[in-house]
């Protein structure tokens, strides 16, 4: 998790990952920010995330997108 | 059929009537009938093309289904390596059926809309070349909203396909969907989660539903048909001609105020019609003229297109393995904002290709699409530059004074992609921007419109500024209607009404058919 926040931080400066719940739906992050984090977990946790996946509750907290990460890397 | 018409408006009560008056187990059916008499009426025979999508995503559906339930039901009992495999398999299966049947949907409205722009190409071409070879060029009459519901079919089978939800086993539940008759003509461009289920299920009579429905009608035509038919008198008679100036300038306004009055108005008909069955449709508007910028515009203005254009190409680019491919090397060799620039700027090119050439099988909205596409590369490229003169300046973004200002800068871009949308060709704008700024003409009534007209549509804009301005409070405009004394809201109606019969644009020749939007 503290991975994945890093991760985050290291593109969107400046939003509380830690707390947040709307990241999408308060345009905290928009859909290239999106692209950019999929690419990001690509590469630091070898786990790819299809376009079926690209939901924004999925990406509205640290939470969600972490448990999707595990999910996907454990199918 | 126009959705201004006698027939439409019979059709309409004949239809809500019956809906109610049957058991609501059967109500869809007198949905879909009204669906076929519509369309009929409307593109007679080419109603074939229309279940010719109807059949294929519902068959494509199904056949993606199969695919999506044998995985599910065999993966659990397979090792991992198996399991791997048979992912692939079923997945390349999966892709197949998808693009077979984009193959049928997009193959019918490339040739139909689009055969005459291809050949057109490829003779010119040819000429240049100098070479004996000459297509013979045929012209298609269109069927009725091809271009709205070829994306609706493409959402449906690529939501099945990404598992959104699973495929309809009910065939009159996919024909509703991609043929409800008051969206066939502009709109709004419906998903099938959001609307197939209200479509089917016999919605109870509801007063609000109806009261809320016919508000909405009557803007609609007040939009239309005082406002928007009132502004084309002046845009055409200046586009096209030498004019220039202020005068030329304010056609370009007055057709930006057309354009919106005239689709939102539509949207306003549509959605009123669907309250009458008591079916929510997505809005499609959302205050655009309000955006501070030209990517807020777009996701305020045409928003059923710019969500389907996301969701459909800006992520199937983004994250194909070609562009995270890029976006290695880009992130490999370039460092910052530039790099996020170029990652940016690749999806974001096929976005606005496809917007512009929705519109129209012309260069003139490819290049439509691209001035929007250029202008927002132009504006993230030089962001950094601007949030530095801005800190030096000591301008914040709350700064009403700065929000005014990129409010106009906003409209202002909107006009030059107006202007380009509304001339004839690429030549014609260009020789009308010219115009704008070398010669001095303020003689703007002269053309079609009187002072008194002006004043109409002066009034007209401060109507729709008012409830742009309650929306974007977020206030329900329905429910602070309703609060009002009955005579004060009756009052209202009939001002609105008696304005619409008295100062509407019936004169000779007036067809009350063309509806701009209506022609994608």
């Amino acid at each position: 998790m503290e991975k994945l926040i890093e991760l985050l931080e290291g593109i969107k400066a400046g939003v509380d990952f830690r707390n947040e719940k709307k990241l999408v739906e308060d345009g905290l992050l928009d859909s290239f920010d999106i692209v950019e984090i999929i690419a990001a977990i690509d590469d630091e946790f070898d786990v790819e995330i299809p376009v079926m996946e690209v939901q924004p509750e999925s990406f509205n907290d640290v939470e969600s997108l972490y448990a999707l990460i595990q999910r996907l890397s454990e199918e | 059929m126009s959705l201004i018409s006698f027939p439409f408006m019979f059709l309409v009560l004949i239809t809500c009537t019956m809906y109610y008056i049957v058991p609501k187990t059967y109500r869809w059916i007198i949905l879909l009938l009204a669906n076929i008499v519509f369309y009929f009426a409307a593109s007679n025979w080419l109603i074939v093309f229309l279940f010719a999508s109807i059949f294929s995503v519902y068959i494509g559906g199904l056949l993606i289904q199969k695919q999506t339930d044998l995985q599910k039901n065999n993966i659990k009992t397979l090792e991992k390596e198996q399991k791997k495999a048979f992912k692939n398999k079923i997945k390349k299966r999966k892709k197949w059926i998808v693009f077979l049947i984009l193959c049928v949907n997009v193959g019918i409205l490339l040739y139909l809309k689009y055969y005459g722009f291809f050949v057109g190409n490829i003779n010119a071409l040819c000429s240049a070349l100098h070479l004996e070879f000459i297509i013979p060029m045929k012209k298609f009459i269109l069927p009725l909203g091809i271009s709205y519901y070829t994306l609706m079919a493409i959402s449906y089978v690529v939501d099945v396909y990404r598992g959104k939800y699973q495929a309809s086993k009910n065939l009159g539940k996919v024909a509703l969907y991609l043929s409800f008759f008051p969206q066939m003509t502009e709109g709004p461009i419906s998903r099938f989660d959001q609307l197939s289920e209200q479509l089917y299920i016999g919605n109870k009579f509801d007063i609000r539903n109806i009261k809320c429905g016919l508000y909405l009608i009557l803007w609609g035509l007040f939009k239309k048909l005082v406002i928007a038919d009132r502004a084309a008198l002046y845009v055409n008679t200046v586009f096209g001609t030498s004019i220039g100036g202020f005068t030329a300038f304010l056609a370009v306004a007055l057709y930006t105020f057309q354009i919106y009055a005239e689709f939102s108005g539509a949207m306003d008909l549509v959605r009123g019609t669907g309250y009458l069955f008591g079916i929510y449709m997505e809005q499609n508007f959302a205050q655009p003229f309000f955006s501070k910028t030209i990517a807020e515009f777009w996701r305020r203005w045409h928003k059923t297109l710019g969500t389907w254009l996301k969701d459909y190409v800006f992520y199937s680019v983004s994250l194909s393995s070609m562009n995270m491919n890029l976006n290695r090397a880009v992130k490999k060799h370039m460092k910052g904002y530039f790099g996020k620039f170029i990652l940016s700027a690749f999806p974001l090119f096929f976005v606005w290709f496809f917007n512009g050439f929705w519109h129209g099988a012309s260069w003139k909205y490819i290049v439509y699409g691209l001035y929007y596409y250029f202008i927002m590369m132009l504006g993230l490229l030089l962001q950094p530059y601007f949030n530095k003169l801005k800190d030096n300046l000591n301008i914040t973004n709350e700064s009403k004074l700065y929000i005014l200002f990129s409010i106009i800068r906003t409209t202002l871009v909107v006009f030059g992609g107006m202007l380009i949308f509304r001339s004839h060709s690429l030549n014609d704008a260009w020789t009308m921007f010219t115009n704008i700024f070398a010669v001095h003409d303020f003689n703007i009534l002269i053309h079609g419109l009187s002072a008194k007209d002006f004043v109409i549509l002066g009034i007209g804009f401060f109507m729709i500024l008012i409830i742009s301005i309650l929306k974007e409070k977020k206030t329900d405009i329905y429910e602070v209607f309703s609060e009002k004394s009955l005579f004060l809201r009756y009052g209202i109606i009939l001002i609105v009404l008696f304005m619409i019969i008295v100062l509407g644009i019936y004169g000779e020749g007036y067809n009350a058919s063309d509806f701009i939007y209506g022609e994608f």
